[in-house]
């Protein structure tokens, strides 16, 4: 009992922590543009797509394509920001209209170059650890680590440095923040550039763990906009209980009951939670 | 040396233009006030100087550089500061992170305990967030970080709206001494008797023109125009 106990909540806790690196990026386009990006899940594909080709087609090794994935996938965001989203700010159906195009685009571009069936990215870490209560996946416990220590490295960055406290004004109030001498516009791009790198790390981290194919972000897209809107837009922290929520209990209720009513349950909880409470279910206090 | 000329700008918002024809010079080291009853265009005319809204004709040269059409960021770089009327403090930052927000990379940057040393109360307060402070802490540490990138030039813009009079009193004698160290100082008022005590020279506007400009000694004297123009009564 206590190791399906402990297994259950180490595969509950590595899928609400991707998904927190998945949805924090969002939280980022969104606090800081107020773009909802429809494409985010597309982003997320990319990244798999690329943990996937370069091991097992390219001859890289994996643990190179987890580190290129991000930066390739926020090249790609730098590039959308400059030729679409710069010119549709402040135009909130437009940007969603324009990142759902852009979706479209990228998953048909993925189809193209690496057709429409599902792929697998045989596992980097193969073997599993001895835990004491249970003998657990060595690659999902090196997720667990990882993705901690990409979240408390992308927090404290917006605490502690320069730039990170920057782009906070930003998001309080950018035209304040103009007035400091910063550039909105390359603020921005930065920002949108970040966020669409963290949806790509975000897919190279779970391809080993999940089958890899074009429309696998859509899963993704969807509860990252739930956990943003259940922790709530004042704190980008906040997507870590949101993230908690939607990916631990919806994984831990699939084992329980049925996936299907698990993602309902998990559905009427947040609809619930954004009636109840719309700020978002954190103290106010966390806001930054 | 005159540090910025306006000849002839007009300006304004999508409805049409605010302002219709500012010109206006200001030597280095002046304390200049511009005065006006609400809705003047007083607000807009330092709008169009740091960019917010960019001049639909007439030029802004500052030190010589043409800046009519840069951005807020650009002319933050060639040494304006501004602080705004509503302070543009950011809410949910402490004291110390709002004083970390200024682009300062020039060499005579102040740091932020220089500015602490400025306004000691702010560095008491430097773990507050920016909403928790009273209007007149506010105003304080929107000066004090204007002061970061040690600009060539400050725009106040109301530094004495919404203040209890004791506080005015503190914001006009850190005004003074920033003055004293030779700031270029550009107000914006509408509490007159607080402008002209602390400006050496006034430009008076009304509809989005300048009426009139004269020495402020001059001014507080001339309760005729002052009451025209401003609705003071000097008692």
């Amino acid at each position: 009992m206590a190791e399906l106990a402990t297994t259950l909540l180490l595969n509950a806790l590595s899928a609400a922590l991707a998904l927190s690196l998945v949805a924090l990026g969002l939280a980022i386009i969104y606090g800081f543009m107020g773009v909802i990006n429809l494409a985010h899940g597309a982003f997320l594909t990319v990244g798999a797509y690329i943990a996937w080709v370069m091991p097992e087609r390219l001859g890289i090794s994996f643990w190179v394509a987890l580190v290129l994935a991000p930066i390739i996938v926020g090249v790609i965001g730098a590039f959308i920001e400059r030729v679409v989203i710069r010119h549709l700010y402040d135009r909130l159906l437009d940007t969603i209209l324009a990142t759902w195009g852009i979706s479209l685009a990228l998953v048909e571009l993925v189809k193209l170059a690496f057709g429409t069936t599902s792929k697998s990215v045989s596992n980097p870490l193969s073997g599993s650890i001895d835990l004491g209560v249970t003998v657990y996946p060595a690659y999902r416990l090196f997720l667990i680590g990882f993705c901690i220590v990409i979240l408390v490295g992308v927090f404290m960055f917006f605490k502690s440095t320069d730039v990170g406290v920057r782009l906070r004004a930003v998001i309080q109030d950018p035209d304040a923040a103009s007035l400091q001498g910063l550039n909105k516009t390359r603020m921005y791009q930065y920002s949108f550039a970040s966020g669409a790198a963290l949806a790509g790390l975000g897919g190279a981290a779970i391809a080993p763990i999940t089958t890899v194919n074009p429309t696998m972000g859509v899963t993704y897209l969807l509860e990252s906009f739930f956990a943003v809107i259940l922790g709530g837009t004042g704190a980008l922290i906040a997507v870590v209980p949101g993230s908690i929520i939607v990916a631990g209990s919806a994984n831990i209720m699939t084992f329980m009951i049925s996936p299907i009513l698990a993602q309902t349950i998990v559905f009427v909880f947040v609809i619930v939670a954004m009636i109840v409470r719309p700020q978002g279910i954190v103290p106010e206090a966390w806001h930054e | 040396m005159v540090l910025i000329e306006l000849s002839d700008v007009h300006a304004g918002y999508k409805g049409g233009n605010v302002i219709h024809g500012i010109s206006l010079s200001i030597e280095e080291g002046e304390v200049v006030s511009l005065l006006g009853r609400n809705g003047v265009g007083k607000t807009t005319t330092l709008r169009s100087i740091v960019g917010v809204v960019s001049p639909t004709s007439g030029t802004i040269e500052f030190g010589g550089t043409d800046i009519s059409d840069s951005a807020p960021h650009e002319t933050y770089k060639q040494g304006i500061s501004l602080v705004p009327e509503d302070r543009g403090i950011f809410p949910d930052l402490t004291v110390e992170e709002n004083l970390r927000v200024p682009i300062v990379d020039t060499d005579d940057e102040r740091s932020i305990d220089e500015i602490y040393g400025f306004f000691s109360k702010l560095e008491e307060l430097q773990d507050s967030k920016g909403k928790n402070l009273s209007g007149g802490e506010q105003q304080m540490l929107a000066i004090g970080r204007a002061l970061r990138q040690n600009p060539r030039m400050l725009l106040l813009d109301e530094p004495s709206e919404g203040l209890a009079p004791q506080i005015i009193e503190d914001v006009g004698t850190a005004i003074e001494s920033i003055a004293q160290e030779g700031m270029t100082i550009l107000i914006v008022e509408q509490n007159t008797k607080f402008a002209l005590d602390i400006s050496s020279r006034a430009y008076i506007m009304t509809d989005g023109q300048i009426k009139l400009d004269g020495l402020t000694q001059e001014l507080r004297e001339d309760n005729d125009t002052l009451e025209k123009y401003l609705g003071v009564h000097e008692s």
